[in-house]
């Protein structure tokens, strides 16, 4: 595409070459093409049920898929390195899944402490860094129990970051929470984009691809329908199934 | 035929000592039934192919067949293999063999009932399955668990009675042996139960107190 | 120990064991059930004063190892026949086990259900019988049919009163045939497959359950 001609000179973090899976009879990825460009925060977006996520879990390899190749880094990823590059990509789930018998800082460093097998005191250091910049030093040695939806999301995001990936996957990391917390997650991912983080987001969230995206994909019925940036993909002059996407969402 | 409060004080000392072997047998049945059964319950969960079908067998048939067939399988049948086991070794065996079934079965439903979402977080940080096992599901498992957990204690309790039927000498053998020497039935089996009854009850009282702070938890 | 034996040995455990244990078992299990839910409805209808005296008697009833009941039952009443002194152990055990959980399959039945029976203008004993005890009998199979199985194996206990059953037939095979330990190995795979049998149809029955709830059967 026009539009991405001049990526050619930045780094290919992740492309996803004809992705197809299937639960059974039924087809949910049809063949995705998918690149990032590193630096990049790619949204995307589409009705429930089109593939958005399993299409993220695919990456990382939590689900498997029969036919296409995802490679990361210029490596293809098979289920030999699948491990190391998990720890290389991080992944924010839409129920925040933090272990609930852990500290919110144990949970962030427990990854690094043992899977990486970095020094404690370095580990714990990064971990107390990360917890001031999302805001929440004084909440370090509480329990997930103790937290809002929101800081549990926060904490779940640093808990990626402390393993200092190349990229972060987010699977709809707001639709579980209230209103009033949507803001401080999205602020926390804002300013993750301008730091220069490769984010891949699946969201409904369009205010914040609008405000912080480089590109957005609209996913409908098992692939993706274009790409584009923000303000072209706004404009609605793109496909027709786009154009019906936007006017049901503005609707609302 | 029934209870004599006269006779029982008057044997109560040999009703005790019944009762102290028997906590003996207990004591260790519980001990080593639990560890057993928590570790085939995570190697369980760990879904090594071979191994675990070798594991599900061995619960199956320890769960569906008879405890005291077991000890007689062990006391009386492995001397013909060659295994001369002594009556406390080959009975405890049996209790801790039939028994680590029950408690691995408690471990393996209290892992997988926790929710996925916990493995696919560990996992998506790079964890490998065990490691991810140990450290992240069995410590929530058993949170949900200890209270089955220490309910085992009273099935062990009731478990070595049994002893007495491979010549081993606890509560109810001495109350076997009081019912044969003296012909008092109602004194020395109602009282050989007045122990265990108590006994029992202080093992409820104890799960109902863990029940209730894990509750509050 | 040659063929014939064996041959002989398998004749005897199925000709001359087997029906003496399902005879036991079977009329156990209908008393035991009779029983059983009996308790259980009275539980569940929470009378004080009765909860309270059963709460006892079930307390004592599970505190007792069953071998112990067992003596208890035969040497402490009139019951002189093995038979039915068998009978009675059994029953009085396992119907303490079914109450439980046939009150806790009531009280997790919705009070809708009550209610909605009630309105068609059935009295109470109407309303357990056609809306509350089905719903809870379906409900709660699986845990029943385990119960099953801890009968069976119950019956294998006897044997220590001499009642003639399975195991019983084994031990005198045994030591007739010069104490070959495979004999008991072959008395553990009757009792495998009548329990594994019952606890399969168990397992299949939860699974069913659960597809009901979540809309899918």
């Amino acid at each position: 595409m026009a539009s991405q001609a001049n990526n050619d000179k930045r780094e290919l973090i992740l492309e996803i070459n004809d992705l197809h899976k299937s639960f059974g009879d039924f087809e949910v990825l049809k063949g995705v093409n998918f690149k990032v460009y590193k630096g990049e925060t790619h949204v995307i977006c589409g009705p429930s049920g089109s593939g958005k996520s399993t299409a993220l879990f695919c990456i990382n390899g939590l689900e498997k898929y029969q036919k296409g190749e995802i490679i990361f880094k210029n490596e293809v990823i098979t289920r030999h390195n699948v491990r190391k590059i998990r720890t290389k990509v991080g992944i924010v789930f839409q129920h925040f899944e933090l272990f609930p018998h852990l500290t919110a800082l144990d949970n962030v460093m427990i990854a690094p402490r043992k899977i990486l097998k970095q020094d404690y005191k370095v580990v714990k250091k990064r971990a107390e860094e990360l917890f001031k910049k999302v805001g929440l030093a004084d909440r370090m040695n509480h329990y997930p129990y103790q937290l809002s939806g929101g800081q549990k999301q926060r904490v779940a995001i640093i808990r990626c970051l402390a393993m200092e990936p190349d990229l972060i996957l987010f699977d709809e990391p707001t639709s579980a929470l209230d209103p009033e917390m949507i803001k401080e997650v999205l602020e926390v991912m804002k300013n993750l984009a301008l730091d220069g983080m490769t984010m891949i987001v699946v969201t409904h969230e369009l205010g914040f691809a609008k405000e912080v995206a480089n590109y957005i994909s609209f996913f409908e019925g098992g692939n993706i329908v274009e790409t584009r940036p923000p303000d072209e993909f706004f404009k609605g002059d793109g496909s027709e199934r786009t154009k019906l996407f936007l006017k049901n969402i503005i609707n609302v | 035929m029934q209870f004599n409060l006269k006779l029982f004080i008057r044997f109560f000392p040999q009703l005790l000592n019944g009762y102290f072997a028997t906590l003996k047998y207990a004591g260790v049945g519980i001990l080593l039934s639990l560890l057993f059964g928590l570790i085939i319950g995570v190697v369980l969960c760990m879904r090594i192919p071979v191994i675990t079908f070798i594991l599900k067998w061995y619960i199956d048939i320890f769960r569906e067949t008879p405890l005291i067939v077991q000890m007689y399988l062990l006391y009386y049948g492995l001397p013909y293999m060659g295994i001369l086991l002594s009556a406390p070794v080959a009975g405890m065996m049996a209790i801790i063999l039939n028994e680590s079934a029950f408690v691995a079965e408690i471990v393996r439903g209290g892992i997988e009932s926790i929710n996925p979402g916990q493995e696919r977080a560990a996992l998506s940080l790079g964890f490998g399955r065990v490691h991810l096992l140990i450290r992240i599901l069995l410590p929530q498992a058993l949170k949900s668990i200890y209270p089955s957990l220490t309910g085992q204690a009273s099935y062990v309790l009731k478990d070595t009675s049994l002893l007495t039927l491979v010549t081993i000498v606890e509560l109810t053998s001495v109350s076997r042996y009081l019912n044969s020497k003296y012909l008092i039935p109602g004194t020395a089996f109602i009282g050989s139960a007045i122990f265990y009854v108590v006994t029992f009850w202080v093992i409820q009282f104890v799960v109902y107190l863990l029940q209730r702070r894990q509750k509050w938890n | 120990m040659e063929l014939s034996k064996h041959l002989i040995t398998w004749r005897l455990l199925i000709v001359q064991g087997l029906p003496q244990t399902l005879k036991l078992a079977l009329v156990s299990l209908a008393l035991s059930f009779v029983v059983g839910v009996l308790l259980g409805v009275i539980r569940s209808r929470k009378w004080i004063i009765i909860n309270q005296i059963l709460g006892v008697y079930l307390g004592v009833i599970r505190g007792i190892p069953f071998l112990l009941l067992l003596l208890l039952i035969y040497f402490t009443t009139p019951i002189r026949d093995i038979f039915i002194a068998s009978v009675v152990t059994l029953t009085v055990f396992n119907s303490s086990y079914i109450s439980e959980i046939i009150a806790g399959g009531i009280d997790g039945l919705s009070q809708g259900q009550f209610k909605a029976g009630k309105s068609l203008g059935m009295n109470g004993i109407e309303v357990m019988c056609y809306v509350i005890l089905p719903q809870v009998l379906n409900l709660t199979m699986p845990a029943l049919l385990g119960q099953m199985v801890i009968l069976i194996k119950g019956t294998a206990t006897c044997s220590a009163i001499g009642y003639v059953e399975i195991t019983r037939t084994g031990t005198v095979a045994m030591e007739a045939f010069g104490n070959p330990q495979i004999i008991y190995i072959y008395v553990m795979i009757l009792y495998f497959v009548m329990c594994h049998a019952l606890t399969v149809i168990g397992r299949k029955l939860e699974i069913k359950g659960k597809l009901k709830m979540i809309g899918k059967a």
